[in-house]
Formats: structure tokens, sequence, C-alpha cells
């Protein structure tokens, strides 16, 4: 079996990075999942974990053109690999089954 | 739009860690919240994030390896920046051409002096403890100067005993003196050599010259003894050692006790052989006089290392009131002098060895390194014009994501590759033209690559700092091109650069038409001096220095025998020549008169002969008699100079009487007076002078007037040759005249070569930069002609801002020339005065120059169909 386990974070931006399709660069993910789930991203992380992911094969990144604003600076797009796209749908597989296997007492059980 | 602009040094902190491949996008990402955030929040709280994000960003998955100087250097990079600087120099073989010739002269020339000043600085540093050697001169008191200088190099004999008695910091103290003398072997043609004359306290003083054969200690043990150089050695004993070999020295048998190495080129004692000065008896007689009364022999010493030279030199003129015969006055002190700086004191009479000059090195070097920046400019200047050529190779080598720093190393690396090129030629040549370079400073010149390997490495390292230096800038700017501008095509207007280049241009321009206005005036001087009267006869004149006692003994035999030759007109008899003078006296026309009237004046000993060939004009009385007076009562003439020292008319002058003051006092009528000439070429000015009889003599001219001469001088060296065993060798007086100056018009004419180099450097500058220049502008021109630009409007279009260029260059350099002329012109008593013709004549050739080299590359440009220039 090949290795797709992916850490939360990791996970979060390789969806992020799915649902941005094509428009995925380091501003709009950070915004993407700060408005998203609302919790604050920091540039650092977000950077570490992209490159890790690339470096992973999930994540396959390009160059934009360069423009005015940003000084001048290009976008480094990314994309899901097909091996992204893999990892994504072990995770969410594996997940389902794992809520699958939960008791309904669990299920419907409420903390209120 | 106005975005608004982050704090710098927090985006520098980014680059600086970050690693390269990830700094951009993420620099721009981080831009782009900043810009959203100064909307939003304003611009503290912006800061404030950036500062965050960035310190966030500070993780180890982020930063760079740590890399030292070049980033991504790799070895086949390097190989390739080596292969594109070199198709770079070859794809302009005529722009490379002229930046190598003009780097090879720059350099050549550099590396010849430089040889010469290392040669002159290590002039008798050999000696291990040169820094406690010292030489006694001394220093005169007088109203005119003898010679020019009131320094004397000699001392008593007895100095050196003195100085070794007296003071205890004083270690050894030797004697010395230098003279040819004959040295013959069996029956074998003799050897008419340079000899140090010195006792064996010489090797202990001086560690140099170490013995081959034979020691120190042993080889004065014996009188008769006598120790040779090596080539000597070599040359009298080929087959045998010289060791303990007998050859004849003053007639009479003489040991060779030691061989020791030759002095070396930079020695300032020159010999051939070293002989005992106790064995000498001119040396004996003064040596054995109890009060000292004559200076003619050099004394050296060996000092404590710890005590004061200075203290020492104070206490010195105690050995005048000790030992010096009184007359109450003394007007003299003793100076010492370290024997390192002794090359370059010049200015003391009868001082031994070759001499340097420390404003000659200082004006060379200053010269040679004003031509090297002249060629460091042209590559300047050369690589900022054609940049706007190579501009497009670094728009794309930009686009494929080359860093400003690849590129200046790249520029650099082409510079650093053409100078380095550059100093191979030259190598090369400065090796060819070595010893003619010598030849021009009166010095024997070596390069060996390796014994002067200190001096080589040095040169190398100069090299690359001026591949560096003239490399940097043009790298700089290139490579400052913005790479957008670059691939829209758009011809960078690099106002900055023409603006330097500019001022480069102007400062070639000064250096160089001031050198050429030097080197005319310097030519215009020596021109005068050559022309100028001296006032005596040089024509048809051969004169012999005579150094051997038969000749003087025999000189009535020998005078009929030339005399018989219907060729000859004259034959007189001399101490000195008329061009050298060096024989001087103190005299007073009063007996016992006031010593403040004393005269200083010149002495020259000749006869009745003398004065006829030479010409001198008698103005008042009579010249000296055929057969002189003898006795106590001389007679002698004055020239006019001295009559008017003394307050007299020349028909006043004539039946005064002139005493000498030193005893024993000499009296001298007065019998006629001649007429002024130069008694010391033109350096000096005419001083009084006496001319009297003396039966000694150095100096045989001969008068002749012949159609034959080289016969006349067979015949002459055939008859000499009858009574002397010494070389024969006649000189022409004119020839000696001409070498009075040959030292500085040899000086001159190399100085002439260099200001030749600095206008063909700046030529070829311009040259360059003209041709650089029309080929930019050769779509304006052709649109131009397409208007109706006449070819001649053109060629002020073109040119005209180079003149102008020339014309700023040519007034900076007429202070600078003017008043270096000025100074130089000091030197010579009788001098020409500086002609304002000349600065025009070289502003205007100057022009002329520039305009043909801008004017041909303009003409090619303006000739050029404008279809054919426009299309492309």
């Amino acid at each position: 079996m090949k290795q797709f386990q992916l850490g939360e974070f990791e996970e979060v931006v390789l969806l992020t990075v799915g649902i941005l399709h094509g428009n995925a660069y380091g501003v709009t993910i950070r915004d993407e999942i700060e408005t998203r789930l609302s919790r604050k991203v920091s540039v650092g992380a977000l950077q570490t974990t992209l490159r890790r992911l690339e470096k992973k094969g999930f994540l396959e990144s390009n160059h934009g053109d360069s423009s005015q604003s940003r000084g001048g600076r290009p976008k480094l797009f990314f994309t899901l690999t097909a091996e992204g796209k893999k990892a994504l749908d072990y995770v969410k597989e594996s997940r389902n089954q794992l809520w699958g296997a939960l008791p309904e007492a669990i299920i419907n059980l409420s903390f209120s | 739009m106005s975005s608004p602009t982050p704090p710098k040094f927090i985006l520098r902190f980014l680059k600086w860690f970050c690693k390269p491949e990830y700094h951009l996008d993420i620099e721009g990402d981080l831009l782009e919240f900043y810009e959203r955030n100064v909307e939003e929040l304003g611009r503290r709280k912006a800061n404030l994030r950036l500062y965050k994000d960035v310190f966030l960003l500070f993780r180890p998955s982020m930063m760079r390896s740590i890399s030292f100087g070049v980033p991504h250097l790799q070895l086949s990079l390097l190989a390739n920046y080596f292969k594109v600087s070199w198709r770079s120099i070859m794809s302009q073989k005529q722009y490379s051409f002229f930046n190598v010739a003009g780097l090879v002269f720059g350099i050549t020339c550099f590396i010849l002096v430089s040889i010469f000043v290392s040669h002159e600085r290590s002039f008798d540093r050999f000696y291990e403890n040169v820094d406690n050697i010292y030489h006694v001169y001394e220093y005169e008191y007088a109203e005119e100067a003898y010679l020019g200088s009131e320094y004397y190099a000699v001392t008593p004999a007895q100095m050196a005993s003195a100085l070794m008695a007296d003071y205890p910091e004083v270690e050894y103290a030797t004697t010395l003196t230098e003279d040819y003398a004959l040295l013959t072997h069996e029956n074998r043609d003799p050897w008419y050599e340079k000899g140090l004359f010195t006792d064996s306290t010489f090797f202990k003083v001086f560690s140099h010259p170490k013995f081959n054969e034979g020691s120190a200690e042993t080889a004065f043990l014996n009188l008769r003894s006598i120790i040779l150089t090596q080539s000597l050695a070599d040359k009298m004993f080929p087959s045998s050692g010289a060791m303990g070999q007998t050859l004849t020295y003053k007639d009479e048998p003489y040991l060779v006790t030691g061989v020791v190495m030759d002095p070396p080129l930079n020695s300032t004692f020159q010999f051939s052989f070293i002989a005992n000065l106790q064995d000498d008896e001119r040396y004996l007689s003064e040596f054995k006089k109890e009060r000292w009364d004559g200076s003619n022999y050099y004394t050296f010493f060996s000092m404590n290392p710890s005590a004061d030279p200075e203290s020492l030199e104070q206490k010195l003129p105690e050995v005048i009131e000790k030992y010096w015969t009184t007359d109450g006055t003394f007007h003299f002190d003793y100076l010492i002098q370290p024997f390192a700086a002794h090359h370059f004191n010049s200015n003391t009479n009868n001082d031994l060895g070759k001499k340097g000059s420390m404003q000659q090195i200082i004006l060379f070097l200053t010269v040679s390194i004003l031509i090297l920046i002249l060629a460091g400019i042209n590559y300047v200047n050369l690589s900022i014009a054609r940049s706007m050529i190579r501009i497009r190779e670094v728009g794309i080598r930009k686009s494929f994501g080359a860093g400003r720093r690849q590129l200046v190393f790249q520029f650099l690396l082409e510079s650093e590759l053409l100078a380095v090129m550059a100093f191979v030629v030259s190598l090369v040549i400065a090796k060819i033209l070595l010893p003619y370079f010598g030849m021009s400073l009166d010095r024997e010149l070596t390069f060996n690559l390796f014994n002067n390997f200190s001096l080589l490495l040095m040169l190398f390292g100069i090299i690359l700092l001026l591949g560096l230096a003239a490399g940097i800038y043009p790298a700089w700017v290139i490579s400052s091109a913005s790479t957008t501008q670059i691939i829209k095509g758009r011809s960078q207007d690099n106002t900055q650069g023409k603006g330097t280049q500019q001022w480069l241009v102007i400062f070639q321009y000064s250096v160089s038409i001031a050198m050429v206005i030097c080197t005319i005036i310097i030519y215009q001087q020596f021109q005068f001096i050559s022309n100028k009267e001296l006032g005596f006869e040089q024509d048809q004149i051969l004169t012999l220095e005579v150094r051997d006692m038969d000749i003087l003994r025999n000189y009535n035999t020998i005078k009929a025998e030339l005399l018989a030759n219907p060729d000859i007109i004259g034959v007189g008899t001399s101490q000195n020549l008329p061009h050298d003078v060096r024989s001087g006296t103190t005299v007073n026309d009063d007996e016992g008169g006031d010593p403040g009237d004393d005269l200083s004046i010149y002495r020259l000993r000749a006869d009745h002969d003398f004065i006829d060939i030479y010409q001198l004009e008698v103005v008042a009385g009579r010249s000296l008699p055929e057969i002189p007076v003898k006795g106590k009562n001389l007679e002698c003439l004055i020239n006019e100079s001295a009559a008017e020292a003394l307050g007299f008319s020349p028909q006043e002058a004539i039946g005064q009487i002139l005493t000498d003051d030193t005893p024993p006092s000499q009296y001298r009528t007065i019998i006629g007076v001649v007429k002024d000439f130069h008694q010391h070429g033109l350096h000096l000015e005419i001083s009084p002078m006496l001319v009297e009889y003396r039966p000694f003599f150095e100096y045989i001219s001969v008068k002749a007037n012949s159609q034959d001469i080289p016969g006349l001088i067979e015949y002459m060296d055939k008859t000499i040759k009858k009574h002397s065993e010494y070389p024969v060798n006649f000189r022409f007086m004119d020839d000696r005249v001409n070498q009075l100056y040959a030292g500085e018009q040899k000086k001159a004419s190399l100085f002439s070569g260099l200001s030749l180099l600095t206008i063909i450097i700046a030529t070829l500058g311009l040259y360059g930069l003209a041709a650089l220049n029309a080929h930019q502008k050769v779509k304006e021109i052709g649109i131009r002609k397409v208007l109706g630009a006449s070819i001649s409007s053109i060629l002020i279009f073109t040119s005209g801002n180079f003149l102008k260029l020339i014309a700023g260059g040519f007034l900076i350099s007429i202070p600078i020339a003017w008043y270096a002329m000025q100074q130089w012109l000091e030197n010579y008593a009788y001098r020409i005065d500086i002609n304002w013709l000349t600065f025009a004549l070289v502003g205007l050739g100057a022009m002329l120059i520039a305009l043909l080299t801008v004017g041909s590359q303009s003409i090619k440009a303006a000739i050029v169909n404008p279809v054919d220039c426009i299309r492309d």
C-alpha cells in the first residue's frame, strides 16, 4: 500500500488547492482557509506545507506571469496531481470507513 | 497605481535567509497581503503583520543552505562562462584587439618600469648588515658650490683609523678607492681593469663579495697580493685556476690570494679585482702624515646596531679640530650617511658607483601607472559603449534567470581574461625590450621568471586588480539594465554611463596632450643645448685619456712623432678637457688680505698648444708661453668672469698677482684674459676660472685636418703604442661634449616613447568609441540623409562631441605641462623659454588626430546608402 498519510493541515491545504482549482497560490489559499475554516494561517506554516506536499508529489507548481502589482514578483500556482487526488480519495475513504464503523449510539450522542 | 512600499529591511532579511527558489513567489504573496492590509487596516498594522509573517517564515524548511561566495557556481557553469567570454572576445576581434593592444602597451610599460624600480630599490641591499653601514662624507660651506654641490664623498686617508680609535660605537672602519690598472700575465695582451683598492677591514664591514677561493683573513696577509673576481680569474687563467698564480701589476709580481664572486649589478662597488691599499705609495704617504691636509679616500664603517647614528654624527666635527692642519678657520663638517641610502644620494661630488634618482623613479612610476590607467579607461569606455550591443545578450540571460551577480561575475571574468591575456603577451614583449630599456636608463637589467618571482607575483596581482577595476563598472552598468526594457527592444539610453565615458576621455586626453607638450619642450631644450656654442673649438679634435706614466715621460718624443704627420696640426696637453673642468682652488688678489675676499676659482691646467687647439680667444694680454716659466712664480690666464669677480676690467687684470691661501703659497701673475666659455656644459653657469701650466697631464688633445680620419687614428694609435702598453682609445671631442647630455637625452627619448604610447592608447580608445558610436547611430544617420543632410553636416554631428571632449582635455593639460616643464628647465643654467606656440600646435595636432580618427568612422557611416542601414 502506498503511503497516503496526510497530516491534518496538509489535508486542509490539499483540499483548498483543489477547491481553488487553477487559482491556488499563496494568497488565495490562505484566504480560503481563513474564511472557510475561520482559523489563522501563518504564511510560514502554509508555505512549509505547500513545499512539503510538492515534494511528496501531491502538488505541482507553475509560475504565473509577473505583473506590476506584487513588486513584479510572479505568483506560484499550485495544482493537484493525480497522486494528490488519490491521497485525498484515500483519506476520504478511510474516514468514511471509520465513520461507517461508528456505532449508532455514538452518532446520536449529543453533548450539550 | 501607487503601491505602498513595505519596509525594505524585512524583505532583505527574507531574501537573505530564504531559499532562492522559494523567495520570489513568497515575497510576491507577502506583498499582495501587504497591499491589501494597507488598504484595509492601515500602514502600521500591515507592517506588523508583515513582520509577523516573515518571522514565522524563518524556519529550517525555508532556509537556504549555507553557501559562500558566488551562489550556484558550479564547475560546468564556470567552464561555460569561460567559453562565453572567449567567444565574446573572439566575436568582435577588432574591438578586442584595441582593448588588448592598449592593455599590452600599458602593461608592458608597467612591467619594464617595475623591473627598473625594483632594481634601483635593491641597490646595495644584499649586504647582511647594510643597515649598520655608513659612509662618511664632507659638507663644505662655500659661497659658490663646486660643480653645483657642497658635498664631497671623500675624506682624508686617516679617517678610518681615527674613527676606530676615537668612537667606540664604530665597530670597523675601512678606507677604499677605485682606479683602473693594467694587469699582465706572461706574454699575453694586458688586461686594463677597474680595481677596488682597500684593506682587509673591508671584509669586516661588508659581507660581500664572498670568497670562492681563499678567505678574507688570509688574502691580504702579504702586501704583494691581489684578489680577482671570478670572471677576471676565468679570463686571465682559463685553464689553470687563478689561486696561487702570479701576475704582473705595477711592474711587480703579485700573488693571487683570493677569488671572489663578481659584484652584482645592483652594487655600488663595481670592480674586477681588489688590491691592497696598504701597498699603495700615495696612500701610505698621506696616511703617515700626522696632520690631515687632503681628502682623497672613501671611508665606510659599520656601527654597533645599538648606537645612535645621530649622536655619532654630532660628535664627528671633533676630528676636524683634533687632526686637521689648522689655519684657524674651518669651513667644513663631516656627516654620515646610511649606506642603504647611498645609491639615491646623487648630490655629492666624487661619489662612487652609479647613482639613482628617487625623482626619476617616481616620474617613471607615475607615467607608467598613468599609461596603465589610460589603457584601463579604454577598456571601461569600450565596454560601456559596447554594452549597448551586448544588451540583448544580457536581456536573454536575465530572462533565463541569470541573477545580477552572475552577470557581473561573467563580465568580470571576461575582463580578467583579457587582462591576463594581455599580461602574458606583455611579459614576452617586456623580455624582448628589457635590454634596450635598460640601455636608455644606463642600467643592465635582467628579468628572470624565477629570480624575480615575488615581483612577478606582485605584477600578476596588480594585473588582476586592473582587470577587476576595468571590468567592475561596465559589468555593473550592463547588468543593471532592466529586463523588460531590453526585451521590448528599447536600446537603453544610458546617460550615466555616457557621462562617465566623457570624463574618462577628457582625462585620457589631458594626460596624453600634457605628455606630448612636455616631450616637445624637452626636445626643444636639447636642440637648444646642442646648437649652443660652448665657446671652444670641437671640430676634428681627438682626445686621449692618459693613465700611463710612460707617456708622460716620453711626451716630447710622442708629440714630435705625432706632428710629423702632415694631417696633424697641433698637439696639446691638459689635466681636464674644456667641457669638464673639475679642478679648483681658492685665490686672493691681495696677499694676506681679508679671507672674506677669497675667490673660489676653477683651475684648468693646460699648455700653450691646448689654448690654440681649442681656439680659446685671448681678449687681453698674451697666451701661455710656449716654454713655461719654472719656479715659484707661475704665469696664468684668467677668464672674463674671473676678472669681473676680482673687480678688474680685462686690461686692468694683466699683471695682477694671485696668491693661493693654502700653504705652500703660490704666486701667479696674470698674463692674459681669455674669453668666457662654458666649462661645465650648460647645466652650470660660467664661473671664474684660471688657466695655468702644469707638467703632469691627464689628456692629450690632437687637432687634425684630415680627410682620412680612420687612417689618422690608426697612425696615432701606433705612435702611442710604441711608448705604452695601455689600451689607446682616441675619442672625438664633439662626442665627449655630447656625452655630457647623453644620459638625459636617452631618458628624454624614453620619455618621448612613453608619451607616444599615451597618445596611441588614447587614440585607440577614441577610435573604438567612435566606431561604436557610428555603429549605434547608423540608423539615425541614414534617416538624416534621407531627409537631406549633407555628408559634412553628418560629420559635424558625429564628431562635434568628441572634439569638445578633446578640447576639454587640452585645457586641463596646459597648466600641468607648463608647471612640470618650468620645474624641469630649472635644472639648466641655460634654457629656452616655454613657447605658447608649442601648446597651440600640440592642441591643434591632437584635434587633427581625433578628427581623423572619429572622421574616418563617421565617414564610413555617412556614405553608406541609407536604404541599407534603415532596412535592418
